[in-house]
């Protein structure tokens, strides 16, 4: 205890060394942190987001993109729906309309996709989620709308509120409180008929929902759609997923460069402060190796103020880094706040926590060792004949 | 007889020379004998101490501590008998200034395992011992040159050594603080029935010592 009393007195006694030596540390240690976690939660949201319709068979017209959840550059002709059931192996096909919207009417922000689903057929988008307690699904053709949770939050909208979209009065009848995927939260949903007379979108979609039949396999009947169906593409799970892939192997390519190329600064923070600390306190640890300590208390004394500087500078810029996380997906990200608090635990992504305090511990007692056995190698007596 | 030197040689390489500190040093200590080291400036004395206290190994020679061959034991035998029999007083005090005089005696102590409540209660007896009541919780540098020193004696008795080690400990010192540290270390000696080896360039202040030897060439002799 009395040696830990004196590592802390120590960080104290040398204030301006010591605040330079967190500072510095924890910025590194902010940086790994806030760009970790940023990506993390980046790339979580846009896995989870791509859950959607896993099994089923998404068709788009030819040289479109799809991404996440709908496509973009895609119209095809309501009939089509037609031909794709004749093909062998479909059980159903959904025709789903999608309209991205910065503000639409300015009254709805910020960003929401407005989704036109034919009514019976919600679940082909939004799976086991369901309109929060006191509300429900849109009537056959009504002007009857469920929102997204987050965007009845940010307009105070409850079961019963009404809303004018694109002129059109409607009454909201849900609310929807996804757990899984933050996109839903965003939507504002409608019959597709209804969809399509309000945006003017008579008789097109912006893509169709395959479920194969039990036996039929996703990658033949993807094939089959395309042989009978000219100018579509239907996309399976696994292409879907394959257009995702790429930007997220980016990210954590990026994520892996900067988290190097931080622990580089970092470490060279660390071998600097070592030093100083090491060499401003020889006189100090050739006393005690004077008076009779054990090795490994020596060593100890070393290890033990250089891994509380580094422990206190990784608890600030690990606090930090969470904080210039929040702020980037917040601000940058424009992810909602309490889409944010939701997934509280992707954000702070604890394996990357537990990995950065072990490196910085691993790091620290290494480099304080080294030194540590430097020191009892020349000898506590030979050192204060040099302090002379 | 508690401490035993035979021909105790210490040489060091300054470049190409060989410079020859020591050149056969024979000494015998008794049990609670006050002994002084007196010599010059650079006569050998801090090495000789630091043989004694198992600080520094001899180039050749046989050091015994109550009739136990010490120089070939391992370091960490040798860290231990220091920890728990010896006692060092240094001529420029190397106290830790990060920790207050209580702390400071209470290292050695922290350092042989000793629980915290029993080395508080031993380390303020100690600093009453040598007249610093009220100075328990005052920094190093906020202590005057002499109560330095007293903290130092109290550090050494800390463990309730055998051998206390003192070199040079009142060259830092006025006349009146010097008297009173001998004096002091006089008392303690006669309470804990300790040996004490004492070097100085001072004949001054080792008037009515048990023994003293002079260092001269290298060479020990009893001083008349």
């Amino acid at each position: 205890m009395l040696v830990f009393a004196m590592c802390v007195k120590n960080i104290f006694r040398k204030r301006i060394r010591s605040s330079l030596c967190i500072t510095g540390f924890s910025l590194c240690i902010m940086l790994i942190v806030s760009v970790s976690s940023t990506v993390n939660f980046a790339t979580y949201f846009i896995e989870s987001s791509n859950l959607f319709y896993k099994g089923k068979i998404v068709v788009v017209s030819k040289n479109s993109y799809f991404i996440q959840i709908a496509p973009i550059g895609s119209a095809l002709l309501e009939k089509v729906g037609e031909e794709i059931e004749e093909v062998e192996g479909v059980k159903t096909v959904v025709p789903a309309l999608f309209i991205y919207s910065i503000s639409p009417e300015k009254k709805f922000l910020p960003t929401n996709i407005t989704v036109g689903i034919p009514c019976d057929k919600w679940k082909v988008l939004t799976g086991p989620v369901e309109p929060d307690k006191g509300g429900r699904w849109p009537e056959n053709n009504s002007r009857e709308v469920v929102v997204g949770r987050f965007l009845a939050d940010k307009n105070n909208l409850t079961v019963g509120s009404k809303i004018v979209i694109r002129g059109v009065n409607f009454t909201v009848v849900g609310i929807l409180s996804p757990s899984l995927s933050s996109v839903l939260s965003y939507m504002i949903i409608m019959p597709l008929e209804v969809a399509q007379e309000v945006y003017g979108y008579y008789g097109i979609v912006h893509m169709f929902i395959i479920e194969p039949m039990e036996e039929a396999s996703e990658e033949e009947l993807a094939e089959k759609i395309e042989e009978q169906i000219s100018n579509v593409e239907a996309l399976t799970t696994t292409e879907r997923n394959q257009f995702i892939e790429p930007l997220i192997n980016d990210f954590r390519r990026w994520n892996i460069a900067i988290e190097i190329f931080s622990f580089i600064i970092g470490s060279f923070f660390i071998i600097v402060l070592s030093l100083i600390n090491v060499y401003e306190r020889r006189k100090e640890i050739a006393i005690i190796d004077s008076i009779g300590a054990a090795k490994h208390q020596l060593i100890l004394i070393v290890i033990l103020e250089i891994v509380l500087l580094c422990l206190i500078g990784g608890v600030i810029g690990t606090i930090l880094g969470l904080i210039s996380s929040f702020i980037l997906l917040r601000w940058l990200g424009k992810i909602a706040p309490e889409i944010l608090l939701e997934h509280f635990w992707v954000v702070i992504n604890v394996p990357m926590l537990v990995n950065v305090f072990i490196i910085i511990l691993a790091m620290g007692t290494s480099l304080g060792l080294i030194l540590a056995i430097g020191m009892l190698r020349k000898g506590g007596i030979n050192i204060l004949r040099d302090e002379l | 007889m508690i401490i035993k030197a035979s021909k105790i040689k210490k040489y060091y390489q300054s470049g190409q020379s060989i410079i020859k500190v020591l050149k056969g040093v024979d000494l015998q200590v008794e049990e609670g004998e006050l002994t002084a080291i007196v010599g010059p400036s650079g006569s050998g004395k801090t090495t000789l101490l630091n043989i004694l206290g198992l600080l520094d190994n001899p180039t050749s020679g046989e050091l015994f501590l109550n009739g136990k061959k010490v120089t070939t034991l391992s370091d960490k035998e040798k860290r231990k008998i220091r920890l728990h029999r010896m006692g060092f007083i240094f001529q420029n005090f190397n106290l830790i200034s990060s920790l207050t005089a209580l702390e400071n005696v209470e290292l050695p102590m922290a350092l042989a395992g000793i629980p915290s409540k029993e080395r508080r209660q031993r380390a303020i007896k100690l600093l009453k011992a040598v007249k610093l009541d009220n100075k328990f919780n005052s920094k190093i540098h906020e202590l005057s040159m002499g109560e330095i020193q007293r903290v130092a004696i109290a550090r050494a008795f800390a463990n309730n050594p055998s051998i206390i080690l003192a070199d040079e400990p009142t060259a830092q010192l006025d006349y009146e603080n010097k008297m009173n540290i001998i004096e002091l270390l006089r008392k303690l000696r006669k309470e804990k029935n300790v040996t004490i080896i004492v070097s100085t360039h001072d004949l001054n202040i080792v008037k009515n010592f048990d023994k003293i030897y002079e260092l001269k060439n290298g060479k020990l002799m009893a001083k008349t």
